[in-house]
C-alpha cells in the first residue's frame, strides 16, 4: 500500500503517531511530500505592482528567497525522515492544494494523509472554521482516500445536542 | 517614517519574508503586516510618502502644522493596526520560534565597511529629511544627494555596477507620473476637476468636520478606483478653489486628502477597483485565494482606520 504525507512544518509529530498506530505490523511504502507554498510570493509581486515596480525582487534579493525556502523544505523532510526513516521525500513549489493533489495522482498514492490546518499552538479547534482551504481544496479533489489527522479535543465535547 | 512607504514595503517586505520563512512561521500575517504598516505609518513625516510630497509641493504646510495634523492621528492608526493584527492572526501568532535558525549579525553581514557607509549615509539622509521638511528646502535635493552618495559607495566597493543599477530602476514609473500630471491636466482644462472640487466643498457644508470626512472619503475611494498617485494629482487639481475657504478648513482638506491617499490603497491589492473585481472572479472559480485574504484584511481593518484617523485629526485642527 502507498501511502502520501502531507507536510505542512508543524505535523510531522502528528503524522508519524499516526503511521506507527496504523500500521503496527505490516508497513506500507511511504511518501512524504512538502510543497512551497508560491502564493506570498505573488502576493509579493502584486505589492510590487502597486507600487509600479516590476513583480519580483532583483538579483541577490530573489536568490535569498529562493534559498530560505529551500532551506526550510529541507528542514522540514529532515525533520521528517527521522521519525520515517524510510519514506521517499517530494518537494513541490505552487499552490499547496494543487500540487498535493497533482503528486497523489503522480505518485500513484492508494492513501492521502494530511492534517485539517498547521497548528501553532493554542486549543485544538472544531466546527467550520477548523478544515483549512487546502485540506478542504485536497478533501474534494483527491486521486485516492483521504485520512484528516484531525488534533485530539475530547474536551470540547459533547457539542450541543 | 523616513524610507517612504513604497521603499519600506519593497525592501522590508523580500527581508521579513526571508526571516519568517526560515523561521516556519506562517508567512501571511507578517507579509500584510509590512504592507499595511508601511501605509499606516507614511504620513508620519512629510517625507514618509510621495503622495505627501505632491500634495505639499501645491499646498504647502509648515512641519509643525504638518506633524500637528497628522502624526498623533498616524500614532493612533499604527496602535489600531498593531491591535487589528493580534486580533485577527491571533492563532498564527501563538507558540515559539528557534532563533538559531536565522545566521548571526556577523554571517549576515558579508562586507562590514559597506555595511556602516550604508547606515552613516542613511542617517544622514533620515535627519537632512527632517531638516528640510522643517525649513522648506526641497526635499528631493536631498533624496537625490542620498542616492548619489550610496551609489558611489556601491560602486568603489563593488557592489553594485551602473549597469545593473539602471536595470534595478523602474523607468516606467517616470512615464506614469509625467502621464498622469498631463492627463490631469488635459481633465482640468475642461472644467471637470473645478465642478469635482466644488462638489466636494459643498458636501462638506463648510465645517472642518465635513471637510476632513468628505476628503478623507473622497480620497480614499478614489484610490481603490484609479490608484493613489493619479488621486492626488486629481485633487490637488479639484482643491483649487479652497484658497477661499478659512484655513482651518484649507488645512482639513489637505491633511484629509493626504491620509486618504495615503492610507486608502490598503482596502484593495493594487488601489484598483478593476483587480478586487478580477480576484472575485477568479475565488469564484477556485483559482486564487491570498489576494482576496489581502481584501478580506483591508476591507476589515482600513475603513475603521479611515474613521478613527479622520475623527483624530478633525480634533487636532
Amino acid at each position: 500500500m502507498r501511502v502520501l504525507c502531507c507536510l505542512d512544518g508543524t505535523n510531522v509529530e502528528q503524522v508519524s503517531k499516526a503511521l506507527r498506530e496504523l500500521w503496527a505490523t505490516q508497513a506500507p511504502t511511504l511518501g512524504i511530500l512538502y510543497v512551497t507554498d508560491t502564493g506570498p510570493r505573488h502576493d509579493i509581486g502584486h505589492i510590487r505592482e502597486r507600487f509600479l515596480r516590476s513583480p519580483s525582487p532583483h538579483g541577490p534579493r530573489e536568490h535569498e528567497m529562493q534559498q530560505a525556502e529551500h532551506a526550510a523544505a529541507q528542514d522540514v523532510l529532515n525533520e521528517a525522515l527521522h521519525r520515517l526513516p524510510n519514506a521517499e521525500t517530494l518537494q513541490r513549489q505552487g499552490r499547496p492544494e494543487r500540487e498535493i493533489v497533482n503528486a497523489a495522482a503522480e505518485w500513484r498514492a492508494d492513501l492521502l494523509i494530511l492534517c485539517p490546518r498547521a497548528e501553532y499552538g493554542g486549543k485544538p479547534t472544531i466546527g467550520p472554521k477548523s478544515v483549512g482551504h487546502v485540506a478542504r481544496f485536497v478533501l474534494d479533489h483527491a486521486p485516492c482516500p483521504v485520512l484528516l489527522l484531525r488534533p485530539l479535543a475530547r474536551e470540547q465535547f459533547p457539542i450541543d445536542r | 517614517m523616513v524610507l517612504s512607504n513604497d521603499a519600506s514595503a519593497l525592501i522590508l517586505t523580500p527581508i521579513v519574508y526571508v526571516l519568517v520563512t526560515k523561521l516556519r512561521l506562517p508567512v501571511l500575517p507578517y507579509l500584510f503586516a509590512c504592507t499595511f504598516i508601511a501605509d499606516t505609518a507614511s504620513f508620519l513625516l512629510p517625507v514618509s510618502n510621495p503622495i505627501n510630497i505632491i500634495i505639499l509641493s501645491r499646498f504647502p504646510l509648515d512641519l509643525l502644522t504638518f506633524l500637528r495634523l497628522l502624526f498623533l492621528p498616524s500614532l493612533v492608526l499604527i496602535g489600531i493596526n498593531i491591535g487589528i493584527f493580534f486580533l485577527l492572526y491571533r492563532k498564527q501568532l501563538k507558540g515559539a520560534f528557534e532563533i538559531k535558525r536565522l545566521p548571526s549579525a556577523e554571517q549576515a553581514v558579508k562586507h562590514k565597511a559597506y555595511f556602516r557607509y550604508t547606515c552613516c549615509v542613511l542617517a544622514a539622509v533620515a535627519f537632512a529629511y527632517v531638516i528640510a521638511s522643517a525649513t522648506q528646502f526641497p526635499l528631493s535635493l536631498i533624496a537625490l544627494s542620498g542616492t548619489v552618495l550610496l551609489l558611489i559607495g556601491g560602486l568603489c566597493w563593488k557592489r553594485t555596477s551602473l549597469r545593473e543599477t539602471a536595470k534595478r530602476i523602474s523607468w516606467s514609473i517616470f512615464g506614469f507620473i509625467a502621464g498622469m500630471f498631463i492627463v490631469v491636466r488635459a481633465i482640468e482644462d475642461t472644467g471637470l476637476t473645478t465642478v469635482f472640487g466644488n462638489w466636494l466643498i459643498h458636501l462638506s457644508g463648510g465645517t472642518s468636520f465635513g471637510a476632513v470626512m468628505v476628503g478623507t472619503a473622497g480620497s480614499a475611494l478614489g484610490t481603490n478606483l484609479i490608484n493613489n498617485v493619479p488621486m492626488a494629482v486629481v485633487m490637488i487639481s479639484a482643491l483649487g478653489g479652497i484658497q477661499h475657504a478659512s484655513p482651518v478648513i484649507q488645512h482639513g482638506f489637505v491633511a484629509a486628502t493626504m491620509f486618504g491617499c495615503d492610507l486608502g490603497p490598503n482596502l484593495t491589492t493594487v488601489g484598483s477597483l478593476a483587480t478586487v473585481l478580477w480576484l472575485l472572479i477568479l475565488r469564484q472559480r477556485n483559482v486564487d485565494v491570498s489576494g482576496l485574504d489581502y481584501f478580506k484584511v483591508g476591507v476589515v481593518v482600513t475603513p475603521l482606520m479611515l474613521l478613527a484617523g479622520a475623527l483624530t485629526m478633525w480634533l487636532l485642527l
